[in-house]
């Protein structure tokens, strides 16, 4: 499989002189479900639709498929694209809207009516066929856009934002039918989301975006586990961010000094030298809270604090927990059984932090803090 | 006092007075003028009666069913000059001038003559298509013609072109704002869709726009049909119309009866087109929610 998207330092600043893409390169595999990740106006959506051909770059270049398109209009690239608002046009039927390009296009109307059941059967709305688009939900709107994007079997299908619009149930469930979708179709997706479940549940590599710029790509687990900035780890899932100097490198450990504490993480491809400065990000259900610090693994940091508060949130408890360096540690407790609450640490018990070497991710610290 | 009677008392409240003002000043002149057009005309005025000659003498006079056709005709053709004028306007100011400022500064341009008196604007066309008008000044001064010419004024012509001048900022207004609510995601859905860009304009904005054209056609066409100003104007012996033939038989012609009958077929022309054009509008709109 070759890339069938080469976004080579691209570049957008929109009269005003915001600069939406600022430098951002990128490749895509043929048959990847790509998520361009980030808050409003970090310039996902700009990256989207440069890509469909709706915005031209001030600099750098487009190629799809190994042809260079970024000077071609959008009628001319062989991209589709779901619309937020999913743009179906309100004076035609759904069969219509569907068929629309390949109607425009001169395709003969029977071979038309075929391709269309068909773009219908696979998001299963062959019976509503003859509705208008203000007859039908949110849900099925959104179906009707995909099967209208898909009919020409584009090379890129780009999706911008295509749940926000539905409520959280079927929002749900459409997660898991977009990826179904992706399998089946075996066509390349490209979505932008600013809802981190979304990226991580549907994507096979997400692009986090930080205006305009790209701050990290990797696959959904390399992001949530080895995130490469408090920006990262911060978007996506919680963290607990700790900073630290590096004492001493050995191998593929590095001994951290975090307040009056040492700590032990796992180098993990970073290059440090000593008295480096050093953050260091722990996930909140990859530490565990510990009654007694004997009972811990060999390895495992050991962080002495008292217990803030503890929230049940039913399927864990969360505890913050005051440090005695004087940051909060967030801690998830699992409820693998009723009588487990009870066991609950309680307000101002002192506790020990545990957390093994491997769960501590760390970068190098921004701006020298 | 029951919270239903209050609420009903509130209701009857508020819509007394546009009920009232309807009733007194809309539907009871309406039913006296269309009691009038059953009337005899008898010198020098008219008395009770219940026949249709009146009604007879419009469908076999001439001279009124002419004249009917004539407006008919005049109308359409200042609907169709206004929209040809005023859609590609709207059009260049929604989608082609970037600048919100520029947008606003020419869409008032086109609003602001509806400040100066309409008997003034239809008086502006008499010196300019005049035989000692400005265009006539020109085509000599530039050698075109030798000696002015009378063929721009006091004729259709010089009626169709005043009354479209008047009634272009009335299509500019509902095409604007049909254009504009368009969402642009539709344009660019169809482009993305491998159209190209006149074919969408035919297949998706058009089409999403029409109830803006078709309201702004009907106001133009029905304004023009009632018009008496421009024909006296600049009109001349062939520009009569509908309405200056009703002023004459409530004036000098002193036939009360066969003006009000002239009115009555009139009201019943333009209610027709008026909802003809309502159902076209609402079709649309309901397409747009």
């Amino acid at each position: 499989m070759g890339s069938i998207i080469q976004l080579d330092r691209l570049r957008k600043t929109f009269p005003g002189g915001v600069t939406a893409v600022d430098d951002v390169s990128l490749e895509i595999e043929e048959g990847e479900y790509v998520t361009l990740l980030g808050p409003s106006g970090c310039g996902k959506t700009t990256v989207l639709r440069m890509v469909a051909g709706f915005e031209s770059p001030n600099n750098g270049s487009i190629r799809l498929a190994g042809e260079d398109v970024t000077e071609l209009p959008p009628y001319r690239r062989q991209v589709n694209m779901v619309f937020q608002d999913y743009a179906l046009f309100p004076h035609m039927s759904v069969s219509q809207n569907v068929g629309y390009g390949l109607r425009i296009a001169g395709v003969p109307k029977s071979e038309i009516a075929d391709q269309v059941r068909k773009a219908l059967d696979l998001v299963e709305l062959t019976s509503k066929a003859d509705r208008r688009p203000n007859e039908l939900s949110g849900g099925e709107r959104q179906r009707v856009a995909l099967s209208r994007a898909i009919i020409r079997q584009p090379k890129v299908l780009l999706l911008d934002e295509p749940l926000s619009a539905l409520d959280a149930n079927l929002r749900e469930n459409m997660r898991v039918e977009l990826r179904h979708l992706h399998q089946r179709l075996g066509l390349t997706f490209v979505m932008v989301t600013h809802d981190q479940t979304e990226a991580l549940v549907m994507s096979d590599r997400v692009v986090v975006m930080e205006q305009g710029r790209v701050a990290q790509i990797g696959t959904p687990s390399d992001l949530y586990d080895h995130p490469a900035s408090t920006y990262v780890a911060s978007f996506i899932g919680v963290s607990n961010v700790l900073t630290g100097h590096v004492v001493k490198s050995h191998g593929e450990e590095i001994t951290i000094n975090y307040g009056a504490e040492h700590m032990t993480a796992v180098r993990n491809g970073h290059a440090y030298s000593d008295g480096d400065p050093v953050c260091m990000t722990i996930r909140p259900e990859k530490a565990s809270l510990l009654a007694n610090p004997k009972s811990a693994g060999k390895k495992a940091n050991l962080l002495k604090g008292t217990v803030r508060e503890v929230l049940f949130q039913g399927s864990i408890a969360r505890a913050s927990i005051d440090l005695a360096s004087g940051d909060t540690f967030i801690v998830d407790l699992f409820l693998p059984n009723t009588s487990a609450q009870s066991d609950l640490p309680q307000h101002g018990s002192a506790v020990t932090v545990a957390v093994e070497p491997h769960n501590v991710n760390t970068f190098a610290a921004e701006g020298g803090s | 006092m029951k919270l239903q009677t209050r609420k009903r008392i509130a209701t009857l409240g508020v819509l007394s007075p546009p009920v009232l003002w309807a009733l007194i000043f809309l539907f009871i002149p309406y039913l006296i003028m269309f009691t009038y057009s059953f009337y005899l005309k008898k010198f020098p005025t008219f008395e009770p009666a219940f026949q249709f000659g009146n009604y007879a003498q419009l469908v076999t006079d001439a001279q009124y069913y002419q004249v009917l056709f004539r407006t008919a005709k005049i109308s359409i053709m200042v609907g169709l000059f206004s929209v040809l004028l005023g859609y590609p306007f709207a059009y260049f100011l929604v989608f082609k001038i970037k600048s919100d400022r520029v947008r606003a500064m020419l869409y008032m341009a086109v609003i602001v003559p509806l400040w100066v008196s309409y008997l003034l604007r239809a008086y502006t066309w008499k010196t300019i298509l005049g035989s000692e008008g400005i265009l006539n000044s020109f085509l000599v001064w530039s050698g075109i013609l030798d000696a002015p010419t009378d063929i721009f004024l006091y004729n259709q012509f010089s009626m169709v072109v005043t009354l479209t001048y008047i009634y272009v900022p009335f299509i500019v207004m509902p095409a604007y704002a049909s254009l504009e609510k368009i969402p642009r995601s539709l344009i660019e859905a169809s482009k993305d869709l491998g159209v190209r860009p006149l074919r969408t304009f035919w297949s998706i904005t058009l089409p999403l726009s029409s109830p803006g054209i078709a309201a702004g056609m009907t106001i133009a066409f029905c304004l023009t049909f009632g018009d008496f100003i421009a024909p006296a104007l600049v009109g001349g012996p062939n520009g009569f119309m509908i309405a200056n033939v009703l002023t004459s038989q409530f004036g000098a012609a002193l036939n009360w009866p066969l003006g009000a009958a002239l009115s009555i077929v009139t009201l019943l022309i333009v209610l027709t087109i008026i909802s003809l054009s309502d159902t076209l509008q609402r079709s649309g709109k309901l397409e747009l929610e």
